[in-house]
This record gives structure tokens, C-alpha cells and sequence, in this order.
């Protein structure tokens, strides 16, 4: 009798534990979701901004057309990057087409006196801030699972449960260059 | 920010000539002070020498006594002192302290009286503990740059009873120390709290697993600067704005404004604003009756102090707006 029940308390306890590390899995894994999602809407509202912005230039800069053509066409293509590696590919484009724009705006004095251009600008520096915030938010989120797939012994359990590790985002190559203040 | 160097230009152009005036008050009341005190320790001498004998008998008794009359005479001494410096105190307030705030921002202004409200000090969040006594001084605001600034002394208490069969009531501090109130540069919604961290300093990554059970605090938000992790604990609503107002160089500006500052720091940021409190004994601006008020090096050290707490705007940088709280047009 209490071989079995001591049998049966061995048992309950292997159960829970499997069930413990899958929850904790389970919730590591939504928070990556979770974060990669928010991520998506801010780069998102970015590349909403794009069509403005050079529509803006296009009125004091018309023979800048090519650079403006080639970062739409950019931004159609972040518009359908699914994967995170797809996704870091297009911000890194998405960030070098926006800083040539602003290049160019440095030839036009009246286009960076422009009301709207100058807005466009704020809100792109904001985005861009707000962007960094949403990366490290996701890189803290896919560490936190990364580490608990390399650990042992939750390495053990990550192989059982075919979880894999998660990419991180990186930042931009101008995201580096440029002091965040 | 002013340099000591243009401090020191200012304070023998402009503040000299008043502080002699006031260097020959201030020798007046420690002289009358020393009065005060000669004539105490007389009537205390006194008064051994009347009760010697008594106190051969009933030394226990005696010394009860006189250990009464050694607080009266105390209590005596601190209400005689302090009634006749108060316009002194007034004074010195207005010639330096004010001389001072003018001299860092003319746009700043000073009041001595004021302080920050209970209200404001309730938004920031960072003290939760029952306040049933709530009082300041020395208030600053006004604009610094872009920012707007509050500044002044605080000193929140609670009752508080002993268990003991007595039950007796006593006054404990929640907070005392200057609190400073700006306009923070960038827009945002939620609320993140930043604490000493004590936990991690103590008992490592156990420190860690302490912290994450605050929960009434929100989220635990784990940043990516390990000087900053190791100086603070981060608090947040939202994993994702808690970073945003977090840049790195901004949790940089942080550590490096906590090392100046040389003690612990609270920040909290609340509805756009930045709220900092920095817990302090000292009366930061209250002159001090031991020293003399002509010396510049003496003075010097309010104009640190004052610089060190508006100087949170510089070293902060939160006069550059970039973002969506661009500068008002003028």
C-alpha cells in the first residue's frame, strides 16, 4: 500500500513537472509572440509613413525621382517580409532609403523649412525610437527563451517538446550609427 | 549649466556686497547664541552646586532631575536660537538661494515657503506608504530651456504605534529629501518606476527572482545595460514603452547622474513627466550659523547642490525634442 502510494506521488510528480516546464515554454513563447507582434505594428506605422514623405519631397525635389521610386518600392517589399530575418533585411533597406531622402532634403533649404516635411521628420524620429524600444522589448523576450532552451536541464525538455530557438532582431546598421539620445 | 568659475565671477560681483551685510548679522546671532548657551550651562552649574548634597543622597533621583532640566534647557536654547535667526534665515534664503536659482536660469523662480504638493508627490508613484504628515520648502520652478521644472525640499511621515503595551505614537519618515518634477521629452501613457536596487546587490540572481514578485509594481523589466541593472530595478505598465523612455544612452545619463548625485535615487515617469527624488537629511538650503557666509567656498556648495538638481535637465538631456513633444513655437 504505501510503496504504491509512494509510486503513485513519483508519478503525479514527473507529470507536473512536464506539464510545469511545457506551461513555462508555452509562456516564454507567447511572450516572443506577443512582442514580435507589437514590433510588427511600429514598423508598420513607419512604413505608412513613406508614401507622405515622399510625396512631400516629390514637390520640391522632381528630379530626385529615382531614389523616391526605389524606396517605395522598398517599403512594398517590407510590407511583405514574414519571417523576422525577411523583416530585418527590409528595416535595414527601409532605414538607408529614408536617411537618402533626408540626404536629399539638405540640397532643398525650402523643403526642410516645410511644415509638413518637418513633421514627417518628428514623427519619424519617434518612430524610430519607438521602433528600438519594440526590438530590445522582442530580444529580451527571445533571450529569455534561448536561455531557457540552452540550459540544462531544460535543454532535455526543449528537444522533447521540439522547441526551437528564436532569431533575434538586430538593429540597423544606421540604428548603430546614430547616438540615440 | 554655469561653471564655478562664472559662479565665482557672480558671487564677487554681485553677491558679496550683501553677504557682508549678512555676515554682520549672522555674527550678532552667534554671538547671542553663545549668550544663550553661557548662560545654561550657568544656571546648570548652578544648580548642581544648590543640589549637591542631594545628589550625594539621592544621586539617582538627582541625575533624573537634571537630565530634565539639561532637555528644557536644550529645547530653550533651539526656540531662542531659532526665533532670532528666522530673519536671518529669511534673508540669507533671499540673497543666496535666490541669487543663486536667478544666477543657473534667470527664468527660474525661487520660493522659499512653497513646495511641491502632496498631489504631485502622490503621482509620482514611487512612495506608497499611508502619508499623515506632509510638509516642504524651498520651492524652484519655472522653465529651464524646454522644460518645465518643480523643485523643492519634502518631508512625508507616518504615525505609526508600537506594539508594546504602551502603545505609544511616533512620527517615521516615509520620505525626506529634495524631489524634482519635469517635463519629460518624449510622450507617453504609462508608468514606469525606477528603484535603488538593493535585492540584486544582496543576494545576486536570487535578488532577481525577489524583485519579480513585486507585483503590485507591474511588470519586472529587465534591461540590457548591466551598470544600470546594477544600480537600479525598473518597474513598468508596458515592456515596450518602459524601453522606449529607456533608450541606452539615456540609462547611461542615469548611472552617470546617479554617480554625481553619490547616493540613491528614485525616478518614476508618469503621464509625461519625470519625477526624481533623492532622499536627503541635510537641509540642503538653510544657512549654516558655524560658517562664514563672505567665504566663497562655503557658498560655493549651494550653488553645487542647486546645479546638481537643475543640472538634471543637462544631464538628462531633456531639452532635446525630437520626438513627438517638439519645443513651443515662438
Amino acid at each position: 500500500m504505501g510503496t504504491s502510494l509512494i509510486f503513485l506521488l513519483i508519478l503525479v510528480g514527473i507529470a507536473l513537472l512536464f506539464i510545469g516546464v511545457w506551461n513555462s515554454f508555452m509562456r516564454k513563447k507567447n511572450r516572443v509572440h506577443n512582442a514580435s507582434a507589437s514590433l510588427d505594428a511600429i514598423l508598420k506605422k513607419r512604413y505608412d509613413l513613406i508614401p507622405n514623405l515622399t510625396e512631400v519631397v516629390k514637390g520640391y525635389a522632381a528630379y530626385e525621382q529615382a531614389v523616391l521610386e526605389s524606396v517605395l518600392r522598398v517599403r512594398n517589399e517590407a510590407l511583405r517580409a514574414r519571417t523576422i530575418e525577411e523583416k530585418e533585411h527590409a528595416d535595414g533597406k527601409i532605414a538607408k532609403g529614408i536617411e537618402e531622402i533626408f540626404v536629399i532634403a539638405e540640397k532643398y533649404p525650402n523643403l526642410k523649412a516645410d511644415r509638413q516635411f518637418r513633421f514627417l521628420q518628428a514623427s519619424l524620429n519617434e518612430i524610430e525610437e519607438q521602433i528600438s524600444a519594440a526590438r530590445r522589448a522582442y530580444n529580451a523576450t527571445v533571450l529569455e527563451i534561448n536561455t531557457a532552451i540552452a540550459v540544462f536541464p531544460l535543454n532535455l525538455f526543449a528537444k522533447l517538446y521540439r522547441i526551437t530557438a528564436f532569431p533575434f532582431f538586430s538593429a540597423t546598421e544606421s540604428e548603430k550609427r546614430t547616438p540615440m539620445v | 549649466m554655469k561653471t564655478v568659475e562664472e559662479f565665482e565671477r557672480y558671487f564677487y560681483r554681485h553677491l558679496l556686497a550683501e553677504l557682508s551685510e549678512l555676515e554682520k548679522e549672522r555674527n550678532k546671532i552667534r554671538i547671542g547664541i553663545i549668550v544663550i548657551f553661557a548662560i545654561s550651562v550657568l544656571l546648570l552649574v548652578t544648580l548642581l552646586c544648590l543640589f549637591g548634597r542631594s545628589l550625594q543622597m539621592m544621586a539617582s533621583l538627582c541625575f533624573f532631575v537634571l537630565f530634565l532640566v539639561g532637555i528644557g534647557f536644550f529645547l530653550l536654547w533651539n526656540l531662542l536660537s531659532a526665533g532670532i535667526s528666522k530673519g536671518f534665515v529669511q534673508r540669507f534664503k533671499k540673497t543666496v538661494i535666490d541669487g543663486i536659482v536667478r544666477f543657473i536660469e534667470p527664468s527660474l523662480t525661487y520660493n522659499p515657503k512653497s513646495y511641491i504638493t502632496w498631489l504631485d508627490f502622490q503621482r509620482s508613484d514611487l512612495f506608497r506608504d499611508r502619508v499623515d504628515r506632509y510638509t516642504g520648502e524651498d520651492l524652484v520652478y519655472g522653465k529651464y530651456g524646454e522644460t518645465e521644472i518643480r523643485l523643492s525640499e519634502i518631508k512625508a511621515e507616518k504615525k505609526v504605534r508600537s506594539s508594546n503595551k504602551n502603545a505609544t505614537e511616533r512620527w517615521q519618515t516615509v520620505f525626506s529629501g529634495t524631489f524634482l518634477i519635469a517635463d519629460f521629452h518624449k510622450d507617453f501613457f504609462g508608468k514606469t518606476v525606477i528603484f535603488p536596487d538593493f535585492a540584486e546587490r544582496l543576494f545576486g540572481p536570487l535578488g532577481q527572482a525577489i524583485q519579480g514578485m513585486r507585483l503590485n509594481r507591474g511588470e519586472l523589466i529587465k534591461l540590457e545595460n548591466p551598470e544600470f541593472e546594477k544600480y537600479f530595478v525598473v518597474y513598468g505598465s508596458d515592456q515596450i514603452e518602459s524601453r522606449y523612455i529607456l533608450s541606452p544612452s539615456f540609462m547611461e545619463r542615469l548611472v552617470t547622474y546617479r554617480k554625481k548625485v553619490g547616493s540613491q535615487v528614485y525616478f518614476s515617469f508618469v503621464n509625461s513627466y519625470i519625477f526624481i527624488a533623492i532622499p536627503t537629511k541635510r537641509n540642503l538650503f538653510e544657512p549654516n550659523l558655524l560658517k562664514n557666509l563672505t567665504d566663497f567656498n562655503h557658498i560655493k556648495t549651494y550653488f553645487e547642490d542647486l546645479s546638481l538638481l537643475i543640472g538634471a535637465v543637462e544631464d538628462l538631456n531633456l531639452n532635446t525634442r525630437i520626438w513627438s513633444k517638439q519645443p513651443y513655437e515662438r
